[in-house]
């Protein structure tokens, strides 16, 4: 597989929420707004990168039989640093990321790439597979939070700036319960079904 | 055997070096993060009292709080901090009470609290937040309990936590106002601004 082949993969073919289906529990907790859904993507997409570079790199050290505990140590050693070193020098950003931190732990995207791909692989095409899968689950995440801010709350906001306000616009009435849990399955499954349609039409 | 041992081996490696990196991590980032805090803290008294210059700490009952102080000496009111159980977790409030006993404003900001995004999370904005100024006694209740405040769409218990907490506070500061050590020392014996450096950075 060529390079530029691993990277779109990680975007449409094997889209991490869209295709694979993994990792949707904190894709649908906090993909409530566009901001909220960026953060958690490039806060994730950055420990995905980080822990798919080093499981490559030490793979041909990890005995296969215990391979699982070490991702799990290399994965949530890296979150803790993130989640102190973000506190420490990034606050405006950690204030509205925070909270998202610690669930990169458990996202199975993280520890399902190192597991499929990051420890069979080089570390060049590991570190090309993270920044795909990132992109990819950015793009989702943001996708989702936008469809539901727009419905649910008739505004889109990113970086804490509003870009547009449908309800002072045109009277829009929003439809509270795309901000809540049933609100999140339904956009996903709207999402999913138009990445299916799009992934057979180019067969 | 030998199996065992290595993956035991590899196992203890990959701890300790963890370990090892988290530690030293911690202690970088600690007194960094102390820092912010302490500067976090500062600002949100700041917030509910911008008229004052300086706040003195003060621990009464096992209370911590802080009287504010305006440029001429006097005395603005008393800002404490109260932590009412929210949805998800504590939501830790700043709150500011003037010397007429109403409630000058309320402080509560993204990393005070862990409520639901994009519901929970809007007890932090301006729009609820300033409905406390002025408020007092059973006024500090949501409309729906017979109150004055109006609950957030969908997120009536963080609304409720908050309320219920400023109104603890309130309650608290009513039952031990007449308590002499509120008074802050006479003008002559100016106390330690302590807040004072930071001022002077903003």
């Amino acid at each position: 597989m060529d390079n530029w082949k691993i990277f779109t993969n990680g975007i449409l073919r094997e889209n991490p929420v869209l295709v694979l289906i993994i990792g949707l529990c904190p894709v649908l907790a906090t993909g409530s707004s566009m901001n909220d859904g960026f953060g958690m993507g490039v806060a994730t997409a950055f420990v995905l990168i980080s822990s798919n570079l080093l499981i490559s790199m030490l793979r041909k050290f990890i005995p296969d039989s215990i391979r699982l505990p070490v991702f799990i140590i290399i994965i949530s050693t890296f979150v803790t640093i993130v989640d102190y070193v973000m506190h420490a020098y990034m606050v405006e950003l950690y204030a509205s990321l925070g909270i998202f931190i610690p669930l990169i732990v458990v996202n199975c995207i993280i520890l399902g790439r190192a597991e499929a791909f990051a420890y069979k692989n080089t570390v060049k095409s590991s570190l090309i597979d993270g920044i795909g899968m990132g992109a990819g689950f950015i793009l989702a995440i943001t996708l989702l939070g936008a469809i539901r801010e727009l419905i649910g709350n008739g505004t889109l906001t990113f970086f804490g700036r509003e870009l547009f306000n449908l309800s002072a616009s045109i009277n829009f009435q929003p439809v509270l319960v795309f901000i809540m849990p049933p609100g999140a399955f339904i956009v996903i499954g709207f999402m999913i079904a138009g990445v299916r349609w799009m992934l057979k039409k180019r067969k | 055997m030998n199996d065992i041992i290595k993956m035991g081996t590899v196992l203890m490696a990959v701890c300790i070096i963890s370990a090892a990196a988290l530690s030293s991590v911690y202690k970088l980032t600690k007194v960094k993060i102390d820092e912010n805090t302490r500067i976090s803290d500062i600002k949100k008294r700041q917030e509910v009292f911008p008229d004052a210059v300086n706040f003195i700490e003060k621990e009464i009952e096992g209370k911590k709080l802080w009287v504010g102080i305006d440029k001429e000496g006097k005395e603005v009111g008393v800002v404490m901090k109260v932590s009412p159980r929210g949805y998800a977790g504590p939501i830790n409030t700043t709150i500011g009470i003037t010397n007429d006993s109403t409630i000058s404003s309320v402080a509560i900001t993204k990393l005070d609290q862990s409520e639901t995004p994009g519901l929970g999370v809007k007890v932090t904005q301006d729009l609820f937040k300033n409905q406390f100024k002025g408020k007092k006694g059973d006024e500090l209740k949501l409309k729906k309990d017979g109150g004055a405040i109006d609950a957030i769409t969908a997120a009536t218990i963080s609304s409720r936590a908050v309320a219920k907490g400023v109104k603890e506070g309130w309650e608290w500061y009513m039952g031990n106002k007449k308590s002499s050590e509120f008074r802050v020392q006479s003008l002559e014996e100016k106390p330690l601004p302590q807040d004072s450096r930071l001022k002077t950075q903003n």
